[in-house]
């Protein structure tokens, strides 16, 4: 390839799209703050959630939410459609680390990413995390274990069909509630209620995205070094 | 601080750009992500900077980790032929490898050679994904079919190996590198065994069941320093044409066969070619 030439169209590709938000950031003042100022204002005494942003994304904008997660499904079933076809091919897996030192510290961090997640989606109704955060670095801590017990152990002990299954059945499960609100056509005003409704809503997120992630890394790791 | 840690996300950003390894592509890109997630912390979104963090430096690292790490190799497979290709002290020398070293460094690759028989190796291109069959190769006829054929970088005498007084014989010749396309006269192509290893022509011509060997000097030499018995001094050798080498690739590597070939034609033109065969071959 013009190797050569690649990084000078990276290049003005990178200053291009620089110019362009630069752009947009000097020009654009946005003029209507009362929606954010309405959120900002209320929020607590509506809600009972410290947490700005969680109160909004699990209450006022659950639709969004749920969206994003749909977005995330999506992503998730391309990478295990695509790791189907060429499945019979497998080959390669990512067996356990050389390095004694990388097995020892792994087995030693992985419960303390694991919970960092857990409770990161668990306390997100009271401080920054919350259920995408969460869920991504449990996902990822199972990524850390299975560099200490290999990858096929961990697949053994996380089933993966089951685990999809589980993911559907968490999101059919979060729809179901975003719809119950829809059709019962007002919020949870009780405060004590909703914090509960909150955390749950945040570890279902947390649940369905670290299973999300899960899928994905193991494809990667299953499917590693198919051309 | 803020102000300093703006002005360094499109410095990274071009760092990212510039590296020639794919890998140090994607540490940066994870340092480009740790900065932005401290900006976001800075900016009063911690919520976000925590997404950030957990998604951009340690997810899509890893993913592009894991993707990356069995890429970025040039996959041989090679016969082990003295002077060409060989293990010595744990390192692999010879002319095939000085070769393909210089053209993987070139392309920013790991050389993985895996060592085979001859007829393995061919196979090997097709169903363990190698991309460059190496090794003193000269290919069958149907091997040009199967593979694509470099320019030849080397070429060596190809002898006879008779018995006294078997002379007109009526038992087959044996081979192990296919010579029909060799630079030879035309009757010795009638008749010709092509057996798998060097092993077994020799035992072959040991029990008689072949009453000629017609094999490359390099070969030969092999047979000779392995086996170092009486058989082949008592027997007549003679020169009966020359051979070329060539390196075979797989039809599915298109663009590292028009790399290879070129590397190769660099090499011939200049005195880098003559001076590797040299130094092996004297």
């Amino acid at each position: 390839m013009n190797s050569k030439f690649k990084p000078v169209y990276s290049l003005f590709i990178l200053v291009l799209f620089g110019g362009m938000v630069i752009g947009i950031l000097a020009t654009h003042t946005p003029t209507d703050h009362r929606t954010g100022e309405l959120y900002m204002s209320n929020e607590r005494s509506k809600t009972g959630i410290p947490n700005v942003v969680t109160a909004i994304y699990t209450n006022y904008r659950l639709y969004d939410t749920i969206l994003e997660l749909f977005v995330f499904s999506t992503a998730v079933l391309g990478v295990s459609f695509f790791g189907k076809i060429s499945q019979n091919q497998t080959t390669g897996s990512l067996q356990s680390a050389e390095s004694q030192v990388i097995k020892a510290s792994s087995s030693l961090l992985f419960p303390v990413i694991a919970l960092l997640g857990v409770y990161l989606a668990f306390s997100g109704h009271l401080g920054p995390g919350g259920g995408f955060a969460g869920g991504a670095i449990a996902g990822t801590s199972i990524l850390v274990i299975s560099l200490s017990v290999g990858a096929d152990e961990v697949g053994r002990r996380f089933h993966e069909q089951r685990m999809k299954k589980t993911e559907y059945g968490i999101i059919s499960f979060i729809l179901l509630l975003g719809f119950a609100s829809f059709l019962a056509d007002k919020h949870i005003t009780t405060p004590g209620l909703n914090v509960i409704y909150t955390i749950t809503m945040n570890m279902l997120i947390g649940l369905k995205v670290f299973i999300g992630t899960w899928v994905v890394l193991h494809f990667f790791i299953k499917h590693r070094g198919e051309a | 601080m803020l102000i300093f840690l703006l002005a360094l996300t499109p410095l990274i950003a071009i760092v990212v750009l510039i590296q020639h390894r794919l890998l140090n592509a994607v540490i940066a890109m994870g340092v480009f992500s740790l900065i932005v997630s401290c900006i976001y912390f800075m900016l009063g979104a911690p919520d976000v900077a925590i997404t950030e963090g957990a998604i951009g430096v340690a997810f899509v690292t890893f993913i592009y980790v894991i993707a990356l790490s069995d890429q970025g190799k040039l996959k041989v497979v090679a016969e082990e032929v003295p002077r060409f290709l060989f293990r010595e002290g744990g390192k692999i020398k010879g002319i095939d490898a000085e070769i393909l070293l210089e053209f993987a460094h070139q392309l920013d690759l790991k050389l993985d050679i895996e060592f085979a028989s001859r007829s393995e190796s061919t196979i090997k291109i097709g169903t363990e994904e190698k991309e460059i069959v190496a090794g003193a190769f000269h290919p069958t006829e149907r091997e040009r079919d199967d593979l694509m054929i470099t320019h030849k970088y080397a070429q060596l005498d190809l002898v006879k190996v008779t018995r006294e007084g078997v002379e007109g014989s009526t038992l087959p010749w044996g081979t192990v590198v296919d010579i029909k396309g060799a630079d030879l006269p035309g009757k010795i192509r009638e008749n010709l065994t092509v057996l798998p290893t060097t092993e077994e022509l020799y035992r072959a011509y040991k029990k008689k069941k072949i009453g000629t060997i017609v094999i490359d000097s390099i070969r030969l030499n092999k047979l000779l320093i392995k086996k170092g018995d009486r058989l082949f001094q008592e027997h007549k050798l003679e020169k009966i044409g020359t051979i070329s080498y060539f390196f075979g690739v797989g039809k599915n590597s298109q663009q590292i066969y028009r790399k290879l070939n070129g590397f190769i034609e660099k090499l011939n033109s200049t005195n880098a070619m003559e001076s590797i065969r040299e130094k092996y071959l004297k």
